[in-house]
């Protein structure tokens, strides 16, 4: 055992093991919970970050368990998992601390900080996963220890969208498992490999067979990527608190599936021979759909989060359009995509939160005027929505401008009338909001403020370290340790054949 | 190390804009903002040595500099229209609530401004552009009133189009290049195989911002609602950053294109006559300026329509280009700035103070003799003359321009005049000063020029007798319109013109497509009425009632699952056939 193959457990066990922890420790002992969330999160993020430091300098870390007889489970740390797993663990210490401060004085927070910490974990186990089969059962677990953080509040609503939550991801993994299974019947276990591993199988007796797995594989995938018409678990689950809210809808569960769809795509089949089955067009043209749907439905929602939430059915499919694209450029821009729509994501769910949790503001109609009571929440809110619509120099201008380069280098154009046309349709439902919050007047007053504050420090603070996230990754795209440097290292390296 | 002068110049603006919203620094940052363009303004002027700046990690590779005349002359302009707005500013917003509002919008949209000369490669250039672009709504917004929010709606709208028609044209320039520096852009354009689309949307995208006949609409409206500072940089700064990106992405002096040519140079003269039709139908001063503004813009548009179908020209009419556009932007804000000190002055003395310096930069702008709006004219109108379809009338059409031009400068005096507010303001000092200094700077630009000559070739008879006869004749005609009173006859035109015309097509097509919805409701609903015997055939009946059961119960355990399962199965047995 070396350095080199401890850290990817290490890296899994630092949120396990206080998540298993903090499932019996009782209920008041806020402090110690507390110490111990913070605590495990910088942990991670150090191990984290020794890994960069080591992948930036030509080291693999990998760690191989034996499984099942001939499936092996295998965490591996390459750039693209890295990617992932920087995020996660970056936005992990935000929204937890997020947490601390919104579950103020609400029972069972126990309960929630451990299911927490093993969301995180299964995070981790996905981003880090080397095959199919350890893929597998991490999205699996994520299913499992998300759950109890949708249903927290415990109101009917609550358990309906848990209810439905289940069953949609539970039939996905189903696909999933099939998928997988079949693919092991066919080439026994496959890691992940750079420019895919299914070439020497394509035949024309073949087609046919790897066509139907990829499909399955892919409509499992899409379950958490919430691609329509899979995607209806997602606005309903928006009940849970905000800071759950934040994290499916930023890092675990809806990146887990994009996630996946990419890998699938890259590293499983490889991009040359998934054209070649002619799959490609038909997930992009799906992802197109998506995009498009999610806008419209999200400029019919009055619910803030709702609103969000369908925001994100269409942000995430950017992703897997970029992925479906043949062709390195709109490759760089999915992978981005995947760092930059979670800052921005995660900044929009906090701020709602913070209207929820200070105001009791849920619908957008009752956001009139709330930028004089609440300004530095809706300086977050405003940045975030204009990196969402893609206004420069934010994190959503540099995927755009990757993605639009990309169709064009594929001579794809209608992807790039897709691209201008989704951005209007951010801006119609994103822009109302901002005007609204800045130039109209309160329709009431607002509750007055607490000791001079906007809101509790513990809420604002992450808010406002997201955003200025998200600025820096535009600002700073063309430094070589941005979430665009890194995937243009992950494009060009490893996914090119 | 000479990236040091362009932090600063950028920098300053931003930081200050930053530090209104921090407590401990608010105050000084109030008293430090009038003077925020001035490290901009020593950096054209050559103060801070050569300016070169490359930032790889910032954007998607940055490079910012100033390196030639055209650089240098839009630098002088931006930083020269900015301080004079800011220092004006200073005394005339003392008294509004919203006071640090419009100074953050002020700092943020002028360092904007600055970045937009600054950028010298693509990406960094289309961030500025539209950081200044959506800032400056800020600006027109201000005031609030319901005029005011329509108006920046419009400007708005207007922007977001044009904004989106340039981020077509930077996809198809850059390609997967991903990012090219500005130099090289004209020869990528001329090069590339969707040429003729780049150059439309480039025409089109800046034109808003330079108010190109038929995309002039927001001017009217913008101007006269923004503070008067804010219409100053309006039309003396912003929109040359419009001209500036039309030089800086057409393949200007790369090849010849004649039709866009010809269509720049037809839609610039017309709208050079048609502003001027429009803003004698107008009875807000300011109104009258942002007409005049589209008129001058008029002229521009037509020298950088000849550029482009004549690459011989193209040398000459860039340093044409960049002088009119020098003194259009002293002179214009000049004119905007009296307009807001004759709305504070009550005096008679001090009234007819202001009236006389306006005149004096209205005659400026007109181009009497031995001014420099005279060899602005000059310069663009030989160059008219050099067309493919050369003919002479082409530059003579040039005088008529600035007989309209004399006509609308008296309009807008005449309202200036007759307008006396009825409330002093007490002090006025600090409007006073920055106003005489650019009415001073304006009438003495012919000096500052590089060119010995151009007094000489101005003093030439000829010259002074065709810049003379233009001005004669517009005010002769002005007093034979008067009596007709344009403004008070059933001619009076809505601000914005064409707006109306939009908004109705607009309002039109909506209309259309309610009653494409209606129809297609009604269309829907007679084939439901026309279905049932279909529909009542059992097994069909059957069929539908399990289909509208199946949608209402997707949520249920069984049917969803079922339905997986079926997908499963369907996916196995394709997998093992």
């Amino acid at each position: 055992m070396t350095w080199y193959s401890v850290l990817p457990v290490l890296v899994i066990l630092s949120s396990l093991v206080p998540g298993v922890v903090i499932f019996g420790l009782e209920e008041p002992r806020r402090r110690l919970r507390t110490a111990l969330n913070i605590g495990a999160a910088l942990t991670k993020l150090g191990f984290v970050m020794v890994i960069v430091v080591g992948v930036l300098h030509g080291h693999s870390f990998q760690t191989r368990i034996p499984f099942l007889p001939g499936a092996d489970l295998l965490l591996r740390a390459d750039s693209f998992a890295l990617l992932f797993v920087s995020l996660s663990t970056v936005l992990w210490l935000v929204t937890t601390i997020y947490a601390v401060g919104y579950l103020e004085d609400s029972p069972q927070r126990s309960r929630f900080f451990g299911f927490f910490s093993l969301s995180v974990t299964s995070t981790m186990g996905i981003a880090m996963a080397g095959n199919l089969l350890t893929f597998f059962v991490f999205y699996e677990l994520l299913t499992l220890s998300t759950y109890p953080l949708v249903v927290h509040d415990g109101t009917p609503a609550a358990l309906r969208a848990g209810t439905t939550y289940l069953r949609y991801t539970f039939f996905g993994g189903a696909l999933l498992l099939a998928g997988t299974a079949a693919l092991y019947a066919l080439a026994g276990t496959i890691d992940f490999t750079e420019g895919g591993v299914l070439r020497p199988l394509v035949s024309e007796s073949s087609r046919g067979m790897l066509v139907a797995i990829f499909a399955l594989l892919i409509a499992g995938l899409a379950v958490k990527a919430a691609i329509v018409p899979l995607h209806g678990w997602l606005p309903t689950a928006m009940v849970a608190p905000a800071p759950v809210s934040a994290l499916l809808h930023a890092v675990a569960v809806v990146k887990a599936g994009a996630f996946g769809i990419t890998r699938v795509i890259y590293e499983v089949y490889g991009i040359r021979v998934a054209a070649g089955l002619g799959v490609m067009k038909p997930l992009a043209v799906l992802a197109a759909v998506t995009i498009v749907y999610g806008s419209l439905k999200a400029l019919a929602q009055h619910d803030l989060k709702r609103r969000l939430a369908y925001s994100t059915v269409s942000q995430i499919s950017y992703i897997v359009l970029g992925a479906a694209v043949v062709g390195t450029v709109s490759t760089i821009g999915a992978v981005v995509h995947l760092v930059h729509q979670g800052l921005m994501k995660i900044t929009l769910f906090f701020c709602a939160g913070n209207l929820d949790h200070e105001l009791r503001v849920r619908d957008v109609r009752d956001m009139r005027g709330v930028a004089r009571r609440m300004p530095l929440t809706m300086l977050a809110f405003t940045l975030a929505s204009f990196g969402m619509i893609g206004i420069p120099p934010l994190a959503g201008f540099v995927t755009k401008w990757y993605l639009g380069a990309g169709a064009l280098e594929a001579h794809v154009p209608w992807v790039i009338a897709v691209l201008l046309g989704s951005s209007l349709l951010n801006a119609a439902y994103l822009l109302p909001i901002v005007y609204d919050a800045w130039f109209r007047t309160a329709r009431r007053d607002w509750p007055a403020r607490t000791r001079g504050r906007e809101i509790d420090p513990w809420l604002l603070r992450p808010t406002l370290a997201a955003a200025a996230l998200s600025i820096a990754a535009g600002l700073f795209a063309g430094a070589s340790i941005s979430p665009l440097g890194f995937a243009i290292r992950i494009a060009r390296g490893e996914f090119v054949e | 190390m000479s990236g040091i002068g362009i932090l600063v110049a950028l920098g300053t603006p931003l930081v200050l804009g930053v530090l209104l919203w921090v407590r401990a620094s608010r105050a000084l940052a109030l008293v430090c903002a009038p003077y925020a363009a001035v490290p901009a303004f020593m950096l054209a002027a050559g103060w801070l040595g050569p300016a070169h700046f490359d930032a790889k990690p910032l954007l998607l590779g940055m490079q910012l500099g100033m390196h030639d005349a055209v650089d240098r002359g839009f630098m002088l302009l931006t930083s020269g229209v900015w301080l004079a707005s800011g220092l004006f500013a200073r005394a005339y917003m003392t008294n509004d609530p919203h006071r640090r509002r419009f100074w953050t919008f002020f700092l943020l949209t002028q360092a904007a401004n600055i970045a937009v000369v600054l950028a010298m490669d693509v990406a960094t250039f289309y961030c500025a552009y539209a950081a200044m672009t959506f800032l400056a709504y800020g600006l027109v917004v201000h005031e609030q009133s319901g005029r005011a929010r329509r108006a920046a709606r419009v400007y708005f709208v207007m922007s977001l189009l044009g904004e989106l028609a340039v981020l077509g044209a930077m996809f198809l320039i850059v390609d997967v290049r991903i990012n090219l520096p500005l130099r090289e852009v004209p020869a990528a354009v001329a090069e590339s195989p969707a040429r003729d689309l780049i150059v439309a949307l480039v025409l089109a995208g800046f034109g808003v911002k330079v108010g190109t006949l038929g995309l002039h609409v927001w001017l009217p409206l913008a101007h006269p609602v923004a503070p008067t500072p804010a219409s100053a940089v309006l039309s003396g700064a912003l929109i040359k950053a419009g001209l500036l990106g039309w030089l800086r992405f057409l393949p200007i002096g790369e090849v010849a294109l004649p039709r866009p040519g010809l269509a720049c140079v037809v839609a610039g003269l017309a709208a050079a006559f048609y502003a001027v039709a429009n803003g004698l139908a107008q009875r807000d001063a300011k109104t009258v300026l942002a007409y005049s503004s589209v008129s001058q813009m008029g002229f521009v548009t037509a020298t950088a329509g000849v550029a482009l179908a004549v690459p011989e020209s193209a040398r000459l009419a860039t340093a044409a280009l960049v002088f009119y556009a020098v003194h259009h932007a002293v002179v214009k804000s000049a004119l905007f700035l009296g307009a807001g000190l004759a709305g504070r002055v009550v005096t008679p003395w001090s009234r007819r103070l202001v009236l006389a310096g306006l005149a004096l930069v209205a005659l400026d702008l007109a181009g009497a003799p031995l001014s420099s709006g005279a060899l602005a004219k000059l310069s663009i109108k030989d160059l008219l003359g050099a067309g493919p379809w050369s003919t002479p009338q082409l530059s003579t059409l040039l005088s008529v321009g600035a007989v309209g031009s004399t006509v609308l400068m008296t309009h807008f005096l005449a309202l200036v005049a007759k307008h006396v507010p009825t409330r002093a303001e007490p002090v006025t000092f600090g409007l006073w000063v920055p106003w005489v200094a650019l009415v001073v700077v304006a009438l003495t630009l012919i000096v500052a020029l590089p060119v010995d000559e151009a007094l000489e070739i101005l003093a030439d008879p000829s010259h002074v007798w065709s810049a003379l006869w233009p001005i004669g004749a517009g005010i002769a005609l002005f007093a034979i319109l008067r009596p007709l009173r344009a403004d008070r006859v059933g001619a009076e035109v809505a601000p914005g013109d064409l707006l109306v015309v939009y908004t109705r097509v607009f309002r039109a097509i909506r209309r259309f497509g309610g009653v494409l919805a209606r129809t297609a409701a009604v269309e829907g609903r007679r084939l439901r009425d026309a279905l049932p015997p279909l529909a009542s055939v059992p097994p069909i009946r059957g069929a539908l009632r399990q289909a509208s059961r199946l949608e209402t119960a997707f949520e249920d355990f069984a049917v969803l699952g079922g339905l997986f399962a079926a997908l499963l199965a369907a996916g196995l047995l394709l997998a093992w056939r």
